[in-house]
């Protein structure tokens, strides 16, 4: 079960440039390491990460096997209406976790 | 050893009594590596000094112990595999020869206080 | 006689007798070097009172100056007890009269400039000294700034109380003055720092102290780190003893505190602005100042040394030992300073005595209190060869999870003792 922190300003005036942050606990396992018997460690990785506001894709990243741990992005959008803002990671496996937080643009 | 034949000439024409002292000593034994308060004995027992003192009850207090009794103690928490005592964990970490070097020391020091 | 000497063969005598720097056997048990060297220490903590006082043994002879600016010493372990309001501080403050009584010179002034190639040390006061070997034990100074907002005027409202003495006392009034219902918030820097479980050891006393004093209240640490010392033995205590009074958050859960404001208490991380009733900082720490003046700590802000020596990598005749030191797996705490007092004072003795350092095995054991009267610990013993620490596999590690209570009682003994021996081998 992955942790999501998510920081979206709760209001916000229509046309600011509004920061965004989202970190999930994951262990982002390369795939070129190997345990202390010798044996390589499978790859578990997530893949994709987009953030939806209102529907609409304002940002995206594909990851690889060079991201640390604990990915954690900072990323910045400008306000325009009223909605709701969605992180989606999905794994290699196709397994996905999200979460949303409401923004409201006054 | 002409060297310290032809330094104690010099030093005869030294009149303090310290350097007469020192260079004598010089003479009779330029190197001594065993000095027992600089030897890899008295390293290695260092590490019992940290908490074994005669001020608290409950870490016994080395003085006065015989190094057959420091070595046979030592032996057991080492060889004693379900041990979990922080003597039993840093036991394990000393050679048989280094426990036997650690005892020997500790029985000689503690005799001399 | 004397007159018949000519200049030339005058040196030559002396020149002779220097380079010998001959080993005296005396006619007692014991058997010491003879030099009369001029040794200075830097630093009267646990690594550098032991130096002296080592020192003063193993060389009757020769000319041994400690300089510590503090004329008594505060000493850190033990002093979490002191915040959780169990212990008084007047039990960690030691003086330096015993060191004096066995003939160490002790000046208290700062050392503010090393002049590693004059081998020569500058004091606040503004006299100078001259060594042959100088010992750097300076302890930690910290990154202030590190932390956005933490600087020395905020370590006055949010004490780090990382150096004992006033610090200490400092949280523990704010603890004590605070009302029941407040947010105690910790935040733990990223290693390498004194005391590596220290943190949680005073996590788990400042928990004590709100379930006994101020049930409704609790304690929020956040971590730079996401695993830690004894974690597994802290976590089991946490649970037992303070479930309803601490709340742990490492590193990958948005532990990491980037921005202290003082004037409202707040701690920030990635995510959250947290507001604190009482705020212990813990900042970010390097080697104690003098030693980047004296050009022995690196860019990591530490100090390099040769193991078996303990001699400066970078500079020559400075040792260098306790806390300041790169000396993992070895970790920063009494213990080891103590220990590595001791060995680098016989390194020092042997090779002013012209006979080179000999690797030996060097151990450690660091007690942690959970309770007021309960202790885990753990331990590890490690090999100086090669001037490299490594750890001895198959020895050290922690006391077992799981133990009955009597066995944590029983290491809540020990590290009395423990504090008992070593503050006596290290002050008198």
């Amino acid at each position: 079960m992955a942790s999501i922190r998510l920081s979206v300003p709760a209001t916000a005036k229509r046309g600011d440039v509004i920061e965004l942050k989202a970190l999930i606990q994951h262990p982002m396992e390369s795939g070129y390491r190997r345990g202390s018997r010798g044996e390589a460690i499978p790859r578990n990785i997530i893949t994709r990460f987009e953030c939806r506001y209102d529907g609409e894709t304002v940002f995206a990243a594909d990851f690889h096997p060079g991201i640390a741990a604990d990915p954690f992005l900072t990323f910045h959008t400008r306000a325009t209406r009223s909605g709701p803002v969605l992180f989606r990671w999905t794994d290699q496996h196709g397994e996905s976790w999200q979460e949303t937080a409401m923004l409201t643009v006054t | 050893m002409r060297y310290a034949g032809a330094f104690l000439l010099a030093t005869a024409l030294l009149t303090t009594a310290a350097c007469q002292q020192a260079t004598r000593h010089a003479a009779a034994q330029p190197t001594s590596p065993a000095l027992p308060a600089l030897s890899a004995s008295a390293a290695l027992a260092s590490s019992c000094s940290g908490c074994h003192a005669a001020t608290h009850a409950a870490v016994p207090d080395l003085g006065g112990l015989d190094s057959a009794t420091l070595s046979a103690r030592l032996a057991t928490y080492k060889y004693d595999p379900d041990g979990t005592t922080v003597m039993h964990r840093l036991a394990r970490g000393y050679s048989d020869e280094q426990i036997a070097m650690i005892s020997d020391y500790l029985a000689t020091e503690t005799a001399n206080d | 006689m004397t007159e018949r000497v000519s200049d030339t063969n005058r040196r030559h005598v002396l020149a002779g007798l220097g380079a010998l720097a001959v080993p005296f056997v005396d006619f007692g048990t014991q058997a010491f070097a003879q030099t009369r060297a001029r040794i200075v220490i830097v630093g009267g903590g646990f690594g550098g009172a032991t130096a002296a006082r080592s020192l003063r043994r193993l060389l009757p002879n020769a000319d041994i100056t400690l300089v510590e600016p503090n004329p008594t010493y505060t000493a850190c372990p033990f002093s979490n007890l002191v915040v959780g309001g169990t212990r008084d501080i007047s039990a960690q403050a030691f003086t330096y009269a015993p060191l004096v009584q066995t003939g160490i010179t002790i000046i208290h002034d700062r050392a503010i400039e090393i002049d590693a190639s004059r081998k020569e040390i500058t004091l606040g006061g503004g006299a100078s000294l001259t060594y042959d070997r100088l010992i750097l034990s300076p302890g930690i100074d910290f990154r202030w700034g590190a932390i956005e907002g933490y600087d020395q005027s905020a370590a006055k409202r949010a004490p780090h109380a990382w150096k004992a003495g006033d610090q200490t006392v400092l949280l523990r009034d704010q603890l004590a003055a605070m009302e029941d219902g407040g947010l105690v918030v910790m935040s733990v820097p990223a290693p390498p720092f004194r005391c590596p479980p220290g943190p949680y050891e005073r996590a788990s006393l400042i928990a004590n102290y709100l379930k006994t004093r101020k049930p409704r209240s609790k304690l929020l640490i956040l971590d730079h780190q996401d695993r830690f010392s004894k974690m597994p033995l802290f976590k089991e205590a946490w649970a037992e003893n303070y479930p309803d009074h601490l709340e742990w958050r490492g590193a990958s859960d948005d532990g990491r505190v980037s921005r202290f404001d003082a004037a409202s208490l707040t701690l920030s991380t990635d995510f959250d602005d947290i507001r604190a009733d009482v705020a212990n900082v813990i900042p970010p720490q390097k080697a104690g100042e003098i030693a980047d003046r004296a050009g022995v700590a690196d860019a990591t802000g530490w100090c390099p040394i040769n193991a078996t020596s303990f001699e400066s990598t970078l500079q020559n005749d400075i040792h260098v030992i306790g806390d300041a030191t790169i000396a993992a797996p070895m970790p920063k705490s009494a213990f080891s300073a103590n220990l590595q007092a001791k060995i680098c004072a016989i390194a020092v003795a042997r090779l002013v005595s012209d006979m080179a350092p000999e690797p030996t095995i060097l151990a450690n054991t660091c007690y942690s209190f959970v309770t007021p009267d309960q202790a885990v610990s753990i331990s590890g013993v490690y090999s100086n060869a090669l001037g490299q620490f490594s750890s001895i596999e198959g020895a050290g590690g922690l006391t077992p999870v799981g133990a009955m209570s009597n066995v944590r009682s029983a290491e809540a003994a020990q590290a009395e003792a423990w504090f008992a021996a070593i503050t006596g081998e290290a002050f008198g």
